[in-house]
C-alpha cells in the first residue's frame, strides 16, 4: 500500500485556522460587529461634539478606548467567538468530523485559536480606530492636536489582549462544560478580585487586564489625572508586577498548553449510557 | 484492507464496554451486529484511534504495526452514527474542507468532493446548505465526507438510521456498490439485521461488549441444523413413515414436509425413502435460519450465560 501524504503540524494549524475563519465569518454576528464599529464612530463624534471644551479629546479617547472598548467589547467578543469556534463544534459534534481526519487534535485546536485571535485582534484594532476617527472628527476638542500615536498604542495593546482572551476562550471551551459562564467569572470575578488585592499578592500576572493596562500606560505616558482614571494610583505599582508582554505570553502559553491537554484526552462524543 | 483485533478491551471510567474482543474483519462487507450498547461503536472508535484501549491490540494488514492513529485514519473512512455536519457550509464545501484536512491540495479536494457527491447521489443538492438537507441527504453527505480521501476501509455506524424505505434502499445500494464494485472493505455496524443480509458477506455479533458469534452469513444461518423443505408426489403414509426414519419431520400437508436430518444422515436418504414409498421428490431445498433467528439465539444464550437462565 502506498503511503498517503499527511498534513504536517504547521500545515494543519494553518488549514484549521483557514477553515475556522471561513466558518466564523459566515455567522450573523458580523452584522452586529459592523454595526458596533459604526456605532463607535458615532459615539466618538457625538461625545466630542457634546463635551466640547470641558474635556481633552485625547483623555476622552483614552477613557472610552479603555473602559468601553478594552474592558467590555474586546474581551466579550474574543471570548464569545472563541467559545463558538471550539465549544460550538463540540456541542454540535462538528468536532467529530475533524477528529476523524488524519491530523492531530493539538494543531486543530491551535488553528482554532489562531483564527479567533486574528478575528478578535482585527475587531480590536478596527474598533479602536473607529472610536479615534469619531473623536478626531472634532479636532477642536484635542487641545494638544490630534495624535494618531495614541490610537495605535491602544490598537496594538488591545489586539494583544484579544489574542490572550482568545486563548482563555479556547481553554474554557476545551476544559469545561459551560465555558461562557467560566469566562464571565474570569473576566468579571477574577479580574475584579485581583484588582482589589494588594499588588504583593502576586496574582496580577494571571489576569489579562493588568498587563494590558501597563502596556497602554507605558505607551501613552499619560498625565497624572488620566493615569489615575485608567489605573487608580494606589494600585499602580508596575515595578512590583513585571513586564506586561512577558506576563501575557506566559498566560497565553499556559492556557494553550492546558487547553491542548484537555482537548487531546477528552472523549467528546461519549454516549449517554444508562 | 483487513483488520485484526486481539483481546481488545475498552473502558469508560470503571465500566467495561468492550471486553476481551478478538475478531478479524476481512475484505468485503462485514456486518457488525448487536443491540444498542453492545459495544459496536466503541470498537469502531478504537479502530480509528479515537478511544485508547485499556487492553489488547489492533493491527491493519496493510499498515505497519506501529502506525499512528493519524496514519490509520488516512486509510479509513468513518461515517458516524450521530448527525454531525459543518454548519454554514454547503455539502460541497463541507466535503472539500474535510478533503483539504486530509492533505489533499485544494484543486484535488474540489474535484474529489464533486466525485463523491455525485457517487452518493447529491450532485443536484451539493451547493445547498447542509443544514437544509433532509435526513437521507445528510446521511449521504456523511458518507461522502467519509469517502473524500479515498479510504480502503469504511466504517459505517448505523448508516440507515432515520431513513425512510426509499432512502434506506438507496443507502444499501450505495454500500453494496462500494463493497462489490469499488472494492472497498466495509464494516457495517447496525442493529437492523435485514440490512446486513442485504449487503454483507459475513457478520460479527456482539452482546454486552463481547463477540458472541462470527462467520460468513452462510455459516451463521446454515451451520446448525440440516433442515430441508421437501415436496413429494404422491403424498402418502409410507413416505411420511420413510422420512421419519431419516430424521425429524413436520408434515405441512399436500406433500410438503420439513425434514431435519439426523446426525450423520446424508441428504440422499430422503430420495431413498421416497423411492421405497413409491413417491417422487419434486423439490428439495436446504432451508436456512434467518439471521434474525441466529441473532436472537446467540444473543439470548450470551445474556443467559451472564445473568443465569430466566426463571
Amino acid at each position: 500500500m502506498t503511503a498517503r501524504p499527511r498534513l504536517r503540524f504547521l500545515g494543519t494549524v494553518v488549514e484549521s485556522a483557514r477553515q475556522t475563519t471561513l466558518r466564523l465569518c459566515r455567522q450573523r454576528l458580523w452584522w452586529i460587529v459592523l454595526g458596533s464599529i459604526f456605532a463607535l464612530v458615532a459615539v466618538g463624534w457625538l461625545l466630542g461634539m457634546r463635551l466640547g471644551e470641558r474635556t481633552n479629546g485625547q483623555s476622552l479617547f483614552c477613557i472610552l478606548a479603555w473602559w468601553l472598548h478594552g474592558t467590555v467589547l474586546v474581551p466579550w467578543f474574543a471570548l464569545y467567538v472563541g467559545v463558538q469556534a471550539v465549544h460550538g463544534s463540540l456541542e454540535d459534534r462538528t468536532a467529530l468530523y475533524l477528529f476523524l481526519r488524519p491530523v492531530g487534535r493539538v494543531p486543530l485546536l491551535l488553528g482554532n485559536w489562531l483564527a479567533v485571535s486574528i478575528l478578535s485582534a482585527s475587531v480590536a484594532v478596527l474598533g479602536t480606530l473607529a472610536l479615534f476617527v469619531g473623536l478626531a472628527a472634532n479636532p477642536e476638542v484635542w487641545t494638544d492636536g490630534v495624535h494618531g500615536h495614541v490610537a495605535w498604542v491602544f490598537a496594538g495593546s488591545l489586539a494583544l489582549g484579544a489574542v490572550a482572551y482568545a486563548a482563555a476562550a479556547v481553554f474554557f471551551s476545551a476544559a469545561v462544560r459551560r465555558p461562557l459562564v467560566w469566562a464571565a467569572f474570569f473576566v468579571v470575578g477574577l479580574q475584579q478580585l485581583t484588582a482589589n488585592l494588594p499588588v504583593s499578592a502576586g496574582l496580577r500576572q494571571f489576569t489579562i487586564t493588568d498587563p494590558l493596562r501597563r502596556l497602554v500606560l507605558d505607551g501613552i505616558e499619560p498625565d497624572a489625572r488620566l493615569a489615575d482614571l485608567l489605573w487608580p494610583a494606589e494600585t499602580f505599582q508596575p515595578e512590583k508586577i513585571g513586564t506586561p508582554i512577558v506576563d501575557l505570553a506566559w498566560l497565553v502559553g499556559v492556557t494553550l498548553v492546558l487547553a491542548c491537554w484537555f482537548y487531546r484526552r477528552t472523549e467528546y462524543d461519549a454516549r449517554p449510557r444508562d | 484492507m483487513s483488520v485484526s483485533i486481539k483481546n481488545l478491551s475498552v473502558r469508560y471510567g470503571t465500566r467495561t464496554v468492550v471486553d476481551d474482543v478478538s475478531v478479524s474483519f476481512a475484505r468485503g462487507a462485514v456486518g457488525l451486529l448487536g443491540r444498542n450498547g453492545a459495544g459496536k461503536s466503541s470498537v469502531l472508535k478504537a479502530l480509528l484511534g479515537l478511544l485508547i484501549p485499556a487492553h489488547g491490540s489492533i493491527s491493519f494488514v496493510d499498515l505497519p504495526p506501529d502506525a499512528s492513529p493519524e496514519t490509520v485514519r488516512a486509510h479509513i473512512g468513518y461515517m458516524p452514527e450521530r448527525e454531525a455536519y459543518l454548519p454554514q457550509c454547503s455539502g460541497f464545501e463541507m466535503v472539500a474542507m474535510l478533503g483539504m484536512l486530509s492533505a489533499m491540495p485544494r484543486k484535488d479536494a474540489y474535484r474529489r468532493a464533486h466525485e463523491v457527491l455525485y457517487l452518493v447521489g447529491l450532485e443536484e443538492q451539493r451547493y445547498r446548505s447542509v443544514a437544509s438537507y433532509s435526513a437521507g441527504m445528510r446521511q449521504k453527505a456523511k458518507l461522502a465526507a467519509a469517502l473524500v480521501h479515498d479510504p480502503q476501509l469504511l466504517l459505517l455506524d448505523e448508516p440507515t438510521n432515520g431513513l425512510d424505505p426509499d432512502g434506506r434502499s438507496d443507502m444499501l445500494a450505495l454500500v453494496r456498490q462500494l463493497s462489490k464494485d469499488l472494492g472497498k472493505s466495509v464494516v457495517f455496524s447496525t442493529h437492523i439485521l435485514q440490512d446486513v443480509e442485504a449487503v454483507c458477506d459475513s457478520a460479527v455479533v456482539m452482546e454486552q461488549g463481547r463477540v458472541v458469534a462470527h462467520g460468513t452469513l452462510r455459516e451463521l444461518t446454515g451451520g446448525v441444523a440440516h433442515q430441508y423443505g421437501v415436496l413429494v408426489d404422491p403424498a402418502n403414509d409410507a413416505i411420511t413413515q420413510g422420512l421419519m426414519e431419516v430424521g425429524r419431520v413436520e408434515n405441512l400437508g399436500n406433500g410438503r414436509y420439513t425434514v431435519w436430518l439426523a446426525d450423520k444422515v446424508d441428504v440422499r436418504a430422503i430420495f431413498a425413502a421416497a423411492l421405497r414409498a413409491g413417491s417422487v421428490v419434486r423439490s428439495l431445498v436446504q432451508q436456512r435460519r434467518s439471521l434474525e433467528a441466529v441473532f436472537l439465539q446467540v444473543v439470548g444464550q450470551a445474556s443467559e450465560a451472564r445473568t443465569g437462565p430466566a426463571s
